[in-house]
Parts: C-alpha cells; structure tokens; sequence
C-alpha cells in the first residue's frame, strides 16, 4: 500500500494580496524573511522535503498572486491540489472576511472529489504586529464552522508556528492521499484532465 | 417742522466734521480742549452736557421725533382725525431717516458711540418651534435683531422684524444646553437633497448641452428653480453648531445653527466685547420700529455679505462643484517665532463649513506645512483661510477669503502667494478637478461585464465614470496607503458598490467615499477585469505579446517604441481610458515611499488587469505554463508602458 502513495505533495496557498503568503513559504522553505514589498507575479513554488509519519515526502508549495483571483490561472493551477492553505492577515479584517470567497473558489475550481472533507488549513498571519484586528475567537469560531480547519497563528516574519503550521499541512495532505488511494479505481482524475487534451478540440489546435 | 428737514439733514452730515474738527483741535492743542471743556451747558434739569453732547442733541432730535410719532401713532384709533396727520408725518420722518442712514452707515463707528452702528449681519439658521427657519441677524452696537427675508419680486429682499433684543439683556449659551428642547420636528434628510440636488444639476447640465445653440429655455428654468429650491433646503438643513441666546428680560432664549465655528466665534466675540464696552444709559428703550427702520437702512449696503445663493441670479454658474487639492506650503513675514495651524474652510451655498486643519508648528518664524487637502466642494464659491495660535483659546492671527472661479482655478497644479495681512503672506497650491455628472445606470449588468463601447454610449462620456469616480476617490485619500491598489477590498463592500454602480451612479459615488480605500480600488480593478474585452483589445494582444517577446530586457528602448506603436492602433476610447489610469497609476507610484507601490508592483496588478488575451486565443496545451508566461509578459508590457510615461514627463 505505501509504495503506491506518492511521494509529491502539492500545497497551494491562497489568500488576499500582502497577508504574507510568499514570506510564508519563503520562512518556511529558506528560513529567510524580506521586508521588500513586492507583489508576486502570477505562481511560483518552491519544494521541500518534509518527513511526514517516519515517510519523505517532496512537498510542492504553490505560492500564488493574491491579485489575480482566479483569472489568469484558473482551473489547471488548482486541479491535484492536496491540501489548500488559506492566508489572512490578522491585522486587516478584509483579508479575514474573504476566506470564505477564498475557499468557495477554490472548491468550484479544484472540485476536489470530496469537499466536504478536503483539507484546508487557515494561517493567521503577522501576530508579530501590534495593531491585531482580528481576535484568535473569531477565527477559531470560522474555522470551527468549517468543518474544523486546523488553525494557527504565524509570523513569518518572527518564524512564529511557521515550522508546526506546514508540519499538519504535510500531514494532512498525506492522509487526503492516502484517502484518495481507497478509492483509487475510480477514473475521475483521467477524465477531468482528458477533457483539456480532447484531441479535435478546436482551442488545441496548434497548426 | 417738515420743511425743517433739509436744515437738519444739513446738520446731521456736518455733525461728523464737527466732531472730528472737535477732536482734532482737542488733540493738537491743549488750549482747545480747555476751552471745550469747559463749555458746559446747564439746562434746567441741572444736567451738564459738554459740546460733543450738545452738538449730538439735534441728531438726537430726530430721532427722538420719529419715536414720538410712532407712539403717537399707536395710541392713536385709525377712526381719530389725527391719525392721518400723524402716519404722514411718520412716513416723512421714516423716509428722511432712511435715506440718511444710507449715508450714514459708512461713518467711521469710533466718531461717535451714541449713533447706532452695524456691528455684524449675517443671514443664520434659526431654530422656530421646531423648524429651521432662514433669518438675517443684525447685531448693532446696542441691540441685535432678527428679520425674516421676504421676498418683493425679482431680486429684491425686504426685511420683516421678528424680534430684537437690548444688548445689555443678551445673554451667551456657547454650549448646547442638553436639557434644553433642541428637537426638530422634520429634520431634512440632507443625503437624500444633495442627491436629488445633483440629479437636478445632470439634467441642467444635459440641457444645457443638449440645445447649445439656444432653443427652450423654459425647462431649463424650471431645473433651475428646482435647484433654488433644493439648494434652499440645504442651506437650512447643512448647519449643525449651536448658538444660543438667552433674553434676560423675559427669559426667552433664541437657537441658532451655524456652520463654521469661525462664525459661532465671531458672533460671541462681537456680543461679548459690546456688551463690555456698553456704556449706554439703561433708559434708552429700543423700539420695533426704529429697529426696522436701522435694518430697511443696511439693506442697500449689504448685498455682498449675505448668504451668495440668495442674491444669486439664475444665469449665474458661479457655484463650483468638484474637488479642489489645496496644499499649504509656508508661511513668511512673522515677526517672532509663533506656535500656529492654519484651518481652512469652504463655503457650500453660503455657510462656511471647515473642511481641513493644518498640524501645528510650534515655535517657527517661517512655519513650513507642506501638507496637501482634498477639499470637496459643493455649490462653493470662496476658500476661507484662517491662521491661528494657539493659545488656551486659539487666537485668529490672520484671514483671507480666496474668491474661487474658473478663471483660475485648472486641473493643472498652481502656486499661489496669498497676503494674509500686510506682512504675512501664505504659499498655497490649487488644483480643481470638476464634478462630473452621474447619470443613472439602468439596468442589471450595464456595467460589469459590459462592453466598453456600450458603456460610454450609453454614459455619453469618453471615459466611463465607474473609472474617473473610483480614480478621483483613490486621489482623494488612498495615495498614501500601504498596498494601494495591492491589497484587496473586502468582498461584502465589493458587492455592494457594483450594485450601487449598476443602480444609481450618485449612490455609488457616496458609498465610494464611504468604504475601505482598497475596496475603491478593488472595484476599479473588477470592472476592468470584468470588462469582455480587456482595454489593450483582443485584437491586439497577441502584438503587444510578441513585440515584449521579441526584444530582451536590453533593448529596453526599442522594445518600448515598439509598444507604443502597437498602442497608437489601439481604439481612441481604449487610449483615453488607458492613459488616465496610466498617469494615475504613476502619481500613485511618486508616493512610493508612503504606499510601498514600485513600478513592479503597480504593473503586477495592473498588467493582467488591462492586457488579456482573448477567450479563443486561449491556447489549452499547457494552461499552467502558459498562462504563468502570460501574465509575467503582462505585467512587463505594463512596466514599459508606465516607464515610458514616466520618462516622457
């Protein structure tokens, strides 16, 4: 059974623009933090090796622009996502209010096979700052109410639960693996992606 | 007695060179005023007048006389045959008086303290049984006296006394009393005026444009009354600072709303000071009709001070509406180093309202602000500019009144040197930027997601107003704001502005101004993401493509010729709409140091914004990688856009 899991995680991260999702993974993967103030074009990743339950695992983070919501990126960039990491900034309400947005768009553009149950974590992010907006209830009381998401409180910028944050996304993203390996027989993952290879597909035409 | 009048109003204009040669001669040579002196008359009451008295005495004979008519007249039954005589007479005495008065009123106040002067008039709000009611206030230097305006035809105002009070029975309430019934029985709904205000003013607007050559007036002056009327409601509903007046001899007590505490200021100050240097005998009864006759006598020599809109004549456009970006820059010619701010305030159809205040420099000679307002006007006319220290109450150093007019005012920015006294002189900067007009949205889905072309047919504009609002608002206050443009609004307010968009354009402008800055900004990116066709066109998407494709980032120079040449293809509407957010974003860009926006970071969030390819030449093989190149070519065609407009400044 463990030989037929795979070894690559991928892990996207969403969340409005500047609640730190690049310093995030740039934390977690360099263990660097950069004050510089830059806007992340389109989606970069970064990888790591992560050892999740005595296994190595690659672990593919997906850094995104919180700019352009879905537009430019859209479906391929979510498809085969194993666990999603939604992003707010504690100090800025807004950016709070739109995970919900966050996380319905990505459940129509993933359609993961199980919804109900795919893992999200949710990042609250900058506690180094003073000028704290959002309270820890409030967003416990979300993340309850969304089927319990795992919730921590970071500061990519003090390292603060950054490693532990990204140890339960590992985790998580395994089990969704290992869920999905039960009903592994089922080709769904085959037809979904076929459909943007359909040869005669005018779009696909290349000549 | 008559014929007597011209003798005495010979008399009464000689009365001031008197006086003065009085006192000139009392000051340059002792001898005189010994003499002066010592000239006393004793009349039989055993009271001693001394000449200035004795020369007052036939001016008060005048007015003595017409107060004896008056009382004459009162108790005297219409049916009396006396009655005629009398009213004549008084109607003589009136007529002399007034017209003296004309003359009169321009007398130096100091030549003499028994002559009744104007101290302050203004028109005011004043609080009637729970209505607000339009009022002109007089306080002269021994009494203060309230009239109602009524209307006599075309541009002529006459006054009706409501009340008056004997300054020495003036009493002050700065404060508003809480328990005292400040209740209004209809207080206006001021949003819901200005609204049908501006709608008015669209519709005039439209007019106006629509028959340029001429044509029907008439509907035009029935907009235009419609904009008097409204423009009326706002005058007494706008004002929201208390003064009140108690009457100490029968406790009544008078509410006022007034806008500016300037004003509220000025009227305690100039009550306050009278009422110290009041000196007049207590027996001196103040009556109705004199008081009338005082007020009928201002009139002609009044009209500049008094509220612009009523003595506005419909022609008159003269009433800005828009935003005017004042910057106060530093101030010259002080003597000693001063802690001082400066306020400013704007009049909206006539009250003066404050609209900005300055930080405080403490202990400078040459007080430097450097500091920019956004200062929105509405049915303004004049820039008030006030310069105080501050003390435990601050003290008006300095004024000025700038008379605001589109001969001057551009959208350009220009420097201005403003005298605020002799010495004092103020470096100021303007730039006015128009209202435009909102004309209602109809329908559902109008706007987002519709056609650029059909949106400007249907707003009749070059470029839609959803882009020049959203742009204005973010000029206004967001230019400083960290992530401006970067960060994103919040989803509810989102929602909210593009139905008040696609409803109502006045709507959505207010709540623009209400809203978080980075939901003003998240709107704007939203409509043009949502936009079928993205403004650098389908058509021509894939050649600002190729062309950022086929030079390297060494050939920076010819890669951006080469752009702007693919731009100059571009539809006349695209470029106009293209280059106003272009220059925009670069003004956002000059506050770097403040917003955190570089260059990248403006071009990030605007490439994919504005450069999209279409929907068929969305090539399906490797979506992720392709759209990935997709909006970094974006972002860096946007990049070499924006460095290009900048360089050509």
């Amino acid at each position: 059974m463990a030989s037929r899991k795979k070894s690559l995680l991928k892990v996207i991260i969403l969340g409005d623009s500047s609640v730190g999702k690049t310093s995030l993974m740039n934390q977690y993967v360099n263990k660097r933090f950069s004050n510089q103030y830059k806007a992340t074009i389109g989606a970069d990743f970064c990888t790591k090796e992560v050892v999740v339950n005595d296994r190595v695992v690659t672990m593919q983070i997906w850094d995104t622009a919180g700019q352009e919501r879905f537009q430019s990126l859209g479906v391929a960039f979510y498809r085969g996502a194993d666990c999603c990491v939604l992003v707010y900034d504690v100090t800025a309400p807004n950016s709070f209010k739109n995970l919900d947005s966050w996380r319905d768009e990505f459940l129509i553009q993933a359609s993961p096979r199980d919804p109900e149950h795919f893992p999200f974590v949710v990042l609250g992010n900058k506690v180094d700052l003073d000028n704290r907006q959002v309270s820890t209830r409030r967003a416990q009381q979300w993340c309850q109410s969304k089927n319990d998401i795992p919730y921590y409180e970071t500061s990519a910028k003090e390292g603060i639960n950054v490693e532990l944050a990204f140890q339960t996304i590992a985790k998580n993203a395994l089990e969704q693996e290992a869920e999905a390996d039960v009903v592994n027989d089922f080709p769904d993952q085959i037809i979904l992606n076929s459909q943007n290879n359909r040869p005669g597909n005018p779009d696909n035409c290349q000549c | 007695m008559a014929d007597m009048f011209d003798l005495y109003s010979a008399f009464l204009h000689n009365y001031k060179n008197a006086i003065d040669t009085v006192k000139k001669c009392s000051g340059t040579n002792p001898q005189f005023k010994k003499i002066v002196s010592t000239i006393v008359v004793n009349l039989q009451t055993e009271q001693s007048l001394t000449l200035e008295d004795l020369l007052h005495k036939p001016v008060a004979r005048v007015q003595i006389n017409a107060l004896v008519f008056n009382d004459l007249l009162r108790e005297t039954p219409p049916n009396h045959p006396d009655h005629q005589p009398l009213r004549q007479a008084q109607k003589i005495i009136q007529m002399f008086l007034n017209q003296f008065n004309v003359v009169n009123q321009r007398l130096p106040s100091e030549s003499n303290r028994n002559l009744r002067r104007m101290v302050r008039n203004s028109f005011i709000v004043e609080l009637v049984d729970g209505h607000r009611k339009l009022r002109h206030l007089f306080l002269f230097n021994d009494v203060i006296a309230c009239a109602k305006y009524k209307a006599l035809g075309r541009d002529r105002i006459d006054y009706e006394l409501k009340w008056f009070i004997p300054l020495k029975d003036i009493s002050i309430y700065e404060e508003a009393d809480p328990a005292a019934e400040l209740k209004e029985s209809s207080p206006a709904n001021i949003s819901q005026v200005k609204r049908n205000l501006r709608s008015v003013r669209d519709q005039l607007a439209l007019e106006a444009a629509s028959n340029s050559g001429g044509g029907t007036v008439r509907s035009g002056d029935k907009y235009r009354r419609k904009l008097a009327d409204l423009e009326s409601q706002l005058v007494l509903a706008t004002p929201n600072l208390v003064l009140r007046l108690g009457n100490k001899a029968n406790n009544k007590t008078m509410t006022f709303f007034l806008s500016s505490d300037f004003e509220r200021t000025q009227w305690i100050d100039s009550i306050t000071s009278l009422k110290q240097k009041c000196n007049l005998p207590g027996a001196n009864t103040i009556n109705a009709l004199e008081v009338t006759a005082f007020i009928v006598a201002m009139q002609k020599g009044m009209k500049t001070e008094m509220g612009s809109y009523l003595m506005r004549n419909t022609n008159d456009e003269s009433l800005l509406v828009g935003d005017l970006h004042m910057g106060v820059q530093g101030l010259q010619g002080l003597e000693q180093p001063t802690d001082l701010y400066i306020c400013i305030e704007v009049d909206s159809y006539g009250h003066y309202f404050r609209k900005a205040t300055t930080k405080m420099i403490c202990r400078s000679q040459t007080p430097l602000w450097n500091e920019s307002f956004m200062l929105e006007l509405e049915g303004s006319q004049n820039v008030r500019i006030l310069l105080y220290e501050a003390k435990e109450r601050p003290l008006l150093r300095a004024k000025h009144i700038l008379k605001l007019s589109l001969s001057w005012l551009t959208e350009t920015t220009q420097t201005r040197s403003i005298k605020l006294s002799e010495t004092l002189e103020l470096g100021c900067s303007f730039r006015f930027v128009p209202g435009e007009l909102c004309r209602a949205t109809t329908k559902p889905g109008a706007l987002f997601g519709a056609k650029m072309s059909q949106v400007l047919k249907r707003e009749k504009r070059d470029i839609p107003f959803i882009i020049s609002a959203c742009i204005r608002e973010v000029e206004r206050r967001g230019m400083l704001e960290v992530g401006c443009y970067r960060v994103s609004g919040s989803a509810s307010d989102l929602s909210k502005l593009k139905k008040a968009f696609e409803s109502d354009a006045y709507e959505a402008e207010q709540l623009l101004r209400e809203v978080d800055i980075h939901s003003v900004t998240g709107i704007l990116k939203t409509f043009l993401r949502e936009l079928p066709e993205a403004l650098f066109t389908d058509q021509l998407y894939p050649r600002f493509f190729e062309t950022f494709s086929a030079f390297s980032n060494n050939n920076e120079a010819i890669r951006t010729s080469e752009l702007l040449k693919v731009f100059e293809e571009l539809p006349q509407a695209n470029k106009a709409s293209i280059s106003l957010i272009l220059d925009h974003l670069i003004r956002v860009h000059e506050k770097e140091a403040d917003n955190k926006m570089s260059l990248h970071n403006l071009a990030m969030v605007f490439g994919p914004t504005l450069l999209r390819p279409g929907q068929t030449q969305v090539k399906q093989k490797d979506p992720l990688a392709a759209s990935t190149v997709d909006v970094m070519a974006q972002a860096g065609i946007l990049y070499c856009f924006l460095q290009a407009r900048i360089k050509k400044d």
